[in-house]
């Protein structure tokens, strides 16, 4: 092929790789651009919500205007002005009561993303074929949630977390706010104030959750910020899975997307946390793309709980995310597996905390950054070990693989602990992909692009193994699309 | 900018009256005076002292240091062969320096003499901050200055007797609390090859603040083993602030034993400015009752195929504190590049603690970088089979914490370096862990 028409396609073939990059046109009600206290008390009232939360919000968004941008981070992010944001958007069409209520260009969105939101019955003969129930955010509101009877019949809420306000306002009162309270952060505290939409779940105890729930969320309209909250309760022995996964169009302006996820496990209850985020993360030269500022905590209250974070971060302008675990109860267990990939002019500043305090606590960090472009990339972790977490157990490796000389990445662990019997093991390491690995694919004929996504999924196998099925598929893919003219 | 509710600061007045000097140096000290003025004492709010609280210090309300001329040095320093150069309280202390046997290509002044001499290239010897920015206790140090070394090794010397700079804080009083800046600027020339042994001791009872700065140049090719003991008294503040800058091919093998002071942080830059530059900074500390030990390091990879180890070990008994800090930057022009990190921790009682914050900052894509942190107890398996065979539980303790950092100091490369820290620490663990013979 001659070089030119090469080119050509190469650069077609560039142009087209972010594959969730369409925008879908539908009518959408929203609210003028800017925050204010009337925008809140406006956001608060267009769901109904009761007097306490209308304050809540309120609190949080007199300590927001109050609030320094945080400058600790180490990535590069232009002023922000906040005044320039819509804060609410929505599908312009009062909730639906079923899907088939629901605007079909959004079904069509969903189904061009592959998010399955028709409920289809398992194919006779394909025995636990993997179920999900999905609930889907569209902008600011969740437009759907899937499978909600069969989840009923358990016990299982599983809804949007305006809905729940309405349903279960006990449940809300007691744990919103409770692991990231509305102080917490700027972005938090911006959340707790504007927050629309997001997802809750309630696993009462002893239940083991059928299938996996998932949100999916989707930011179309332009100039808009998306603030969801998601809430997660598992009661006393119950266990689920939760997947989250995320996509924007492709537009030119940054947008803002300040989200807060709360999980909290009592006894002996487990919650397996997955992310696959792929936001819209700006071209070549770095215009446009996401501001991804999420603050992410789960907190094992009760002994013997469990919480497991899996990350796949792919997109994004920006991010800026820390899932942690604080380990209460006693014998709990924290987990964090991390993805991340920046290519291009993308940053990430992203890592966990582990705080032990209960005993024989445990916790086990594993990340991978794979730097390429002129990204810049850091894992920022702490783990802390109180004097009171006898037996306490915490074991790091974050391993750093850069391509191309015009990249960096960072490590920034801080290991603290006041516990003589608690064992810490930190190992980390930076190096890049070796030239015996790559020359072995080449001369068994695979192109080069293709040995490097090979190479870089064996780098990311301990973390991908931990990604439920469905999820798996679509990260591997992912990985292979993010590095993609990363080389020659 | 000094924050409102923090107490006066107490060495303000000292870094003023420095600053306004008129000596060689007076520019130089009047922009650190300003440097630490804007700055104050670092609180634990400044990222860098996060994990060291210098709250005690600034509670003394320090004069300056009293002249003091000890008769001999104190016993705990290392029990070295080699040529003495002692500082009490920061000024040169003729008595116990061998001034008149030095080594042939070796030239050592007194600063003060060469202040009073009114030598204009001093200014280029010195530095306000030696090289680490946001560093306001250096700039203390430069402001407040009287004495110090100026040592030049000359090109192609080949020094075989260690030189051995006796840092001495001596407060006999204790009623007020002394404050001492010794300072001290080391060149090496080309291909030149040196040994330098630091003993860092306290004189009498009463409660010192010792902030040193060492500025050390390596020229293409030189290389110098750097050996230093910190123990300094129980009232005892030591702070001391090393830069280091490295040509081509030059090699620096350098090894740190912490075992005194309340509080103690050795801070520690390094440029590795030349290709093929290597430096290999070591160390190892033993904390009891409420000490606090901080080790901060910082390497900069500025030329290619530049290589870094840094390896720490510590001890941490009853309420004692360790710090590791430490920090690889590679820049983008630092292709193969090899730097790794280690520190291990022991702790062995409760309420004991240990912060580490190994981390890494990497811009070239073709190194290999590491780092690795552990903490934790003894490890009962070794513990049991020591039991196992008869020996009673307090004296496997005592071999295991032995073994963990004599270990580490038997891979000094000097001997005699080796053997006089091997020494020091054998002494330190038999007073406070009753270890050893």
């Amino acid at each position: 092929m001659a070089a030119t028409t090469e080119t050509i396609e190469k650069v077609q073939k560039l142009g087209q790789k972010y594959e969730a990059g369409f925008s879908t046109d539908i009518e959408m009600d929203r609210l003028p651009k800017g925050v204010d206290e009337e925008i809140v008390r406006m956001i608060s009232a267009k769901k109904g919500e009761p007097e306490w939360l209308t304050e809540w919000r309120l609190k949080a968004f007199a300590m927001w205007k109050e609030m320094p941008e945080p400058a600790w981070q180490k990535v590069d992010v232009p002023p922000i002005d906040y005044q320039d944001i819509y804060y609410y958007a929505a599908p312009k069409q009062d909730g639906p009561k079923s899907l088939d209520e629901v605007d079909p260009k959004i079904l069509e969105t969903y189904e061009k993303l592959g998010i399955p939101l028709r409920e289809q019955e398992v194919l006779a003969g394909v025995e636990g074929a993997p179920r999900v129930a999905v609930d889907a955010v569209f902008d600011s509101v969740s437009v759907a949630t899937t499978y909600k009877k069969t989840l009923e019949e358990q016990g299982i809420v599983f809804c949007s977390i305006s809905e729940a306000v309405q349903t279960h306002p006990e449940l809300v009162k007691k744990y919103l706010g409770s692991v990231v309270p509305y102080s917490d952060n700027k972005h938090a505290c911006l959340n707790s104030a504007v927050f629309t939409d997001g997802s809750f779940v309630y696993i009462p105890p002893g239940v083991t959750c059928p299938m996996e729930l998932s949100t999916y969320f989707r930011i179309n309209a332009e100039e808009t910020g998306q603030f969801e909250r998601t809430l997660i309760v598992a009661d006393k022995g119950s266990y689920v899975s939760y997947l989250e996964g995320c996509t924007a169009p492709q537009r030119d302006q940054n947008q803002l997307h300040a989200a807060v996820v709360e999980l909290i496990a009592l006894d002996d209850a487990e919650i397996k946390y997955s992310t696959v985020q792929n936001w819209y993360p700006g071209d070549e030269e770095g215009r446009g793309g996401i501001y991804n500022f999420v603050t992410k905590r789960g907190a094992c209250r009760g002994r013997n709980s469990k919480i497991s974070w899996t990350q796949v971060e792919t997109g994004s302008a920006i991010t800026w995310k820390y899932p942690s675990c604080i380990l209460q109860g006693d014998n709990s267990v924290g987990e964090f597996y991390s993805v991340a990939i920046t290519n291009n002019r993308q940053q990430a500043d992203t890592g966990t905390k582990m705080i032990h305090i209960g005993k024989n606590t445990r916790s086990r960090i594993i990340s991978k950054g794979i730097s390429a472009g002129r990204a810049d990339q850091t894992y920022r972790g702490l783990v802390r070990v109180l004097p009171n977490a006898d037996g306490a157990r915490n074991f790091t490796q974050c391993d750093s693989l850069l391509i191309g000389a015009r990249c960096g990445a960072h490590t920034i662990p801080y290991i603290e602990s006041r516990n003589r019997t608690a064992k810490l093991e930190h190992e980390a390491t930076t190096s890049r992909i070796s030239e015996d690995q790559l020359f072995y694919c080449l001369s068994r004929g695979i192109g080069e692009e293709e040995a490097i996504a090979l190479i870089v999924n064996g780098f990311c196998k301990e973390v991908m193994q931990t990604l439920p099925m469905e999820f798996a598929v679509e990260a591997q893919k992912l990985i292979g699309i993010s590095l993609e003219g990363s080389v020659g | 900018m000094s924050h409102s509710d923090a107490p006066t600061d107490p060495f303000l007045e000292a870094a003023r009256s420095g600053g306004a000097k008129a000596d060689a140096i007076a520019p130089l000290r009047a922009r650190a005076a300003d440097a630490y003025a804007a700055a104050g004492l670092p609180t634990r709010r400044v990222e860098r002292w996060k994990f060291t609280d210098l709250n005690r210090l600034r509670k003394l309300g320090f004069s300056g240091s009293p002249v003091v001329e000890p008769a001999v040095v104190p016993e705990n320093a290392l029990a070295v062969e080699g040529v003495r150069l002692t500082l009490v309280n920061g000024r040169v202390c003729a008595a116990l320096s061998d001034l008149d046997t030095l080594p042939e290509g070796v030239r050592v002044r007194s600063l003060a003499a060469a202040l009073a001499d009114g030598d204009a290239a001093l200014a280029d010897r010195l530095s306000v901050d030696a090289g680490v920015t946001d560093a306001p206790l250096a700039a203390l140090n430069t402001a407040a200055l009287e004495d110090g070394w100026l040592i030049d090794v000359a090109e192609g010397a080949m020094v075989e007797t260690p030189l051995h700079l006796i840092f001495i804080a001596a407060n006999e009083g204790a009623e007020q609390a002394a404050a001492c800046h010794p300072r001290l600027a080391l060149t090496l020339g080309a291909n030149a090859s040196a040994t330098v042994i630091e003993s860092h001791v306290g004189l009498g009872a009463g409660p010192t603040f010792s902030n040193s700065v060492s500025e050390i140049a390596l020229s293409r090719g030189a290389r110098l083993g750097h050996y230093v003991l910190q123990d300094e008294t129980d009232a005892a503040f030591h702070i001391a602030s090393s830069a280091l800058r490295l040509d081509e091919s030059a090699v620096y093998d350098g090894f740190v034993l912490q075992l005194g002071a309340a509080l103690a942080r050795r801070e520690l830059r390094v440029e590795l400015a030349g290709p093929r530059a290597d430096c290999r900074l070591d160390g190892a500390y033993l904390g009891h009752d409420a000490q606090v030990l901080d080790n901060t390091l910082f390497v900069d990879h500025a030329a290619p195929e530049t290589v870094s180890r840094e390896t720490f070990k510590g001890v941490l008994d009853d309420k004692a504190r360790g710090v590791f800090q430490a920090k690889t930057l590679v820049r983008p022009e630092a292709q193969r590049t090899d730097g790794r990190q280690l520190h291990k921790a022991l702790l062995l009682s409760d309420g004991a603690e240990v912060d580490a914050k190994p981390e890494l900052e990497i811009y070239a894509d073709d190194v290999a970088c590491s780092h690795g942190a552990t903490a934790g107890d003894l490890d009962h398996d070794q513990l049991f089979y020591l039991r196992a065979r008869g020996i009673p539980e307090a004296t496997a303790r005592g071999l295991l914490i032995e073994a963990f950092l004599t270990e580490h100091v038997q891979a000094v490369a000097h001997a005699g370096a080796r053997a006089a820290l091997a020494a020091a620490l054998a002494a330190k663990l038999k007073a406070v862990e009753g270890v050893g013979a």
